[in-house]
């Protein structure tokens, strides 16, 4: 097993109308791709946010390579930042900023004496890896909502982080994109980085993950590699995995494997 | 791509920078106007009391403001220091024995410091030197001693009053010393008496004729009037050297048939007179000042007064009898306070 | 289950917390801004544009409707500062015009301007970034939101209301100026030395304080009701009109504070 990359230790989440999560503890692993599955309104979109260090949790800690986000100093945070990236469920693209300048105003900004053609150079690289179209003046709002991912994406790899944080990355794109997106995640992977992902998908589950943690109404029912939630008995569980491993079959032998050996 | 976006770093720099160069450049002709750049030279002065003074209030030249007020501060012997800054474009106007004077303004607003130049070519005073306020005495001194140049109309109203008053207090010493004439205590008093007059009479006229400058064309004949009188005291035949005469004495005032009475009597009425005509003059300056009005209408009784008494001397009891009754002459101005609510 | 509606101790003390903790989120706001301001230079060249096009905003674009306002107003107080200086002194109607244009109209008028126009604008852009989760992609790019956003802004939003204070004041003067050669000719250099010997050093200096602490209280005013926005875009139009509301008073408030603060 790999060092953890980031540690979940005791989170709770309040929010004015109740509460989301008490207790809670969750680890993911360096260069492994760690799936969080759920039913919707759950809170594993909060749960990805506290771990990305992007919402402060109202008990617990999250730590960041062993760096807590709440009482680092803000450099460190700053650093760390520089070495993850996320893609947000809606694209959460910047609205008054063309697409070339939502991928460069990452760069620009943490670099500011890179030289132009160099930012151009990574720019590009990024649209590339993620196939965007010739659509670099844009605003996001003329974009699809697959496209806007894809932005997103390129927004989030566009300095080659080593972690990657993905919410729900499938939701609500055709099969075409989504082919697309799955591809990347699995080229990341190859690439040994840590990757964070929650989704309600079973083929992403089924695609990309090494560890899995299935959480439900602010629990985590279960977690730990694929085989190992696999040999889990709570019916809830079961339930999920089912269309996890249903999925799993169409592409993997070891999947089936796993299967046999766990019913 | 709209201009004002494509250009926006310069329209940006242009809009931040000309409002800056609009401050200093405020910024600049305040300091210009208000002379914050200009050291200026430094004086000090006294005076017995702050009301009026404030700090940064203008001192003035013949209307010219010429430096401010620096300071105003309350000494250990309960007198008021005041620090003052004559600007340098005037500083050669700072001659030994100026004087301070404290004007005030109108309703109380305005108002500053008056600088009564020193009357001479002397070069400037040195800086941080005394300058005496007509508040000190040695203020009043320069100014009585006639070494301050005054302006000629500044104020003609007072001026009138002040050289009024000591017209009157002559005629009541004139009076003082008939008086004792008739009382028979002194022969040699008589002969103060006339030059009393006299000297009386020489004032009136000085009072009139600084202050025609600036009044009315008809003056010009009362001080014409008045001239005519002193020609006559100073007549080498006339009226004063006959009294001068050592021999002179209450007998030959009486024993010349009435010559030097009659004499001294027409005199009186032709300063009566002139008196009336001054009081007919300032009348219309009574609304201002009633004190004019009031102080020549007492000098005009005690001139009156002193009819009587020559009047008195001339039917002496001893002689001829009692000072006869006198039908009185109405003021020809009435104060607001004469009249019956 | 129905829920128990609270009493009245239950709802006072939950508003005094809510005052508290509002309080003391503002504090730190401020605290957290004035700190980033100070190493904004340090900061990148994205801020700058970030400031210039602020500025573009809120004081280029503003200049017409400033010099139209001080216009108007340097001619009303010509108008009505001439027939009462006759009765009282000639130079009257100066200490009239410095202590309405630049003492307390100048600015304060310049103020409400800017924060109808830029305050509104930056507490809406604010609010719908939130809800759009942009503000969530900054920090996530590991760009300080306050640093990025609220400095630039904070910046813009204070130069802008120094210079359109300035231009409002030049304006609103040399109005009063071209109005009086209507029914009282002074000559130009008369009339701009006396104001330039009456206005005083603390005039000025009242003027230029209370258009940077304008600029302060709109662009935190505007910022910090803007990150209060949530999840729902119903809840931008409530934000903007409660920072409206707060920085009118705020403003009002301030300059009253201001103008016993410097001497006459």
């Amino acid at each position: 097993m790999t060092s953890p990359a980031i540690e979940l230790q005791n989170l709770a989440f309040h929010t004015g109308q109740g509460t989301l999560f008490a207790d809670l503890n969750l680890t993911f692993f360096t260069g492994r791709c760690s799936v969080l599955m759920g039913p919707a309104g759950c809170g594993k979109s909060t749960l990805l946010k506290i771990a990305a260090g992007l919402i402060i949790p109202t008990g617990g800690r999250a730590v960041f390579e062993g760096l807590a986000w709440d009482t680092a100093a803000e450099e460190r945070v700053l650093e760390a930042r520089q070495r993850s990236g996320f893609v947000f469920q809606n694209a959460a693209l910047w609205a008054n900023k063309s697409v070339w300048q939502n991928i460069e105003l990452p760069l620009v900004f943490h670099n500011p004496k890179m030289e132009k053609s160099q930012v151009d150079e990574k720019v590009r690289s990024a649209g590339r890896k993620v196939g965007l179209r010739e659509i670099w003046n844009e605003r996001p709002a003329h974009l699809s909502l697959g496209e806007q991912k894809l932005v997103s994406f390129a927004r989030a790899i566009v300095h080659d982080p080593q972690v990657l944080f993905l919410d729900d990355p499938t939701a609500g794109i055709d099969s075409q994109l989504k082919e697309k997106l799955l591809g990347l995640i699995e080229e990341f992977r190859g690439l040994g980085k840590t990757i964070v992902l929650v989704t309600q998908d079973p083929t992403v589950t089924a695609r990309v993950a090494d560890d899995l943690a299935v959480m439900k109404n602010g629990k985590i029912l279960s977690q730990g590699t694929l085989s190992e939630v696999a040999r889990n008995t709570d019916p809830e569980v079961i339930d999920i995995l089912t269309a996890v491993l249903s999925q799993a079959a169409t592409f993997s032998g070891d999947i089936l494997d796993l299967l046999s050996n766990g019913s | 791509m709209r201009f004002r976006i494509r250009f926006a770093q310069q329209v940006v720099g242009f809009f931040i920078l000309a409002a800056l160069a609009t401050l200093v450049v405020v910024l600049i002709l305040m300091g210009l106007n208000q002379r914050w750049f200009d050291r200026g030279y430094s004086f000090y002065s006294r005076f017995q009391s702050a009301d009026g003074l404030t700090p940064g209030m203008p001192i003035h030249l013949r209307g010219f403001e010429i430096g401010k007020v620096t300071s105003v501060d309350l000494n250990s012997n309960n007198r008021v220091n005041v620090v003052l800054q004559i600007y340098s474009e005037y500083y050669d106007k700072i001659k030994p024995n100026s004087v301070l004077e404290l004007e005030q303004g109108t309703f109380g607003i305005g108002g500053g410091l008056n600088l009564l130049p020193g009357k001479n070519l002397l070069p400037p005073m040195e800086p941080d030197s005394f300058l005496p306020s007509t508040d000190t005495l040695l203020g009043k001194n320069l100014l009585a001693q006639g070494l301050v140049d005054q302006p000629a109309n500044n104020d003609q109203m007072s001026a009138i009053l002040a050289e009024v008053q000591t017209t009157l207090s002559g005629v009541n010493l004139l009076l003082n010393n008939v008086n004792s004439a008739i009382d028979g205590t002194s022969n040699n008093q008589l002969t103060g008496l006339l030059q009393g007059v006299n000297a009386t009479l020489r004032s009136l006229d000085s009072v009139l004729t600084e202050s025609a400058h600036g009044l009315v064309p008809n003056l010009s004949a009362i001080t014409a009037n008045l001239a005519k009188l002193s020609a006559q005291l100073q007549d080498p035949k006339g009226l004063i050297p006959k009294l001068l005469d050592p021999k002179g004495s209450l007998a030959t005032i009486l024993n010349d048939n009435n010559q030097l009475y009659n004499e001294v009597q027409s005199i009186l009425d032709q300063v009566n007179q002139t008196l009336v005509q001054v009081r007919g003059l300032t009348q219309y300056l009574n609304q201002s000042t009633p004190q004019i009005t009031g102080v020549i209408e007492d000098t005009r009784t005690t001139l009156k007064k002193a009819d009587d008494v020559m009047t008195g001397l001339a039917n002496n009891p001893l002689l001829k009898g009692g000072i006869p009754e006198k039908k009185p002459q109405n003021a020809t101005f009435h104060d607001l306070r004469d009249e019956d609510f | 289950m129905t829920e128990r509606k609270p009493n009245l101790f239950e709802r006072v003390g939950a508003t005094t917390f809510d005052l508290f903790h509002n309080t003391f989120y503002a504090f730190g706001f401020f605290w957290n801004v004035l700190g980033e301001t100070f190493r904004f230079r340090s900061r990148s060249r994205v801020s700058t544009q970030v400031l210039v096009m602020q500025i573009l905003f809120t004081g280029v674009n503003a200049l017409f409707i400033i010099t139209l306002i001080a216009v108007s107003l340097g001619t009303v107080i010509i108008f009505y500062g001439n027939q009462i200086t006759t009765l009282v002194s000639t130079n009257f109607v100066y200490t009239i015009l410095i202590t309405v244009i630049t003492r307390e109209l100048g600015p304060l008028l310049t103020a409400f301007i800017v924060m109808a126009r830029s305050g509104v604008a930056i507490a809406t852009e604010i609010s719908s970034m939130v809800v759009t989760h942009e503000i969530e992609a900054y920090l996530a790019v590991g760009i300080n939101p306050i640093s990025y956003l609220v400095v630039p802004r904070f910046l813009g939003v204070t130069l802008s209301m120094v210079a359109l204070n300035l231009y409002f004041n030049l304006s609103g003067l040399a109005a009063s100026y071209l109005v009086a050669q209507f029914f009282h000719p002074i000559p130009a250099n008369e009339y701009f030395g006396q104001l330039m010997t009456q206005l005083t050093p603390t005039a000025v200096a009242s003027s230029v304080v209370k258009s940077l602490a304008f600029g302060f209280v709109i662009s935190m005013v505007s910022t910090l009701n803007g990150f209060r926005a949530q999840q729902s875009t119903t809840e931008i139009p409530i934000i903007v009109i409660r920072a409206v509301g707060q920085g009118f008073a705020l403003l009002i408030v301030v300059n009253i504070l201001i103008t016993l603060v410097f001497p006459r």
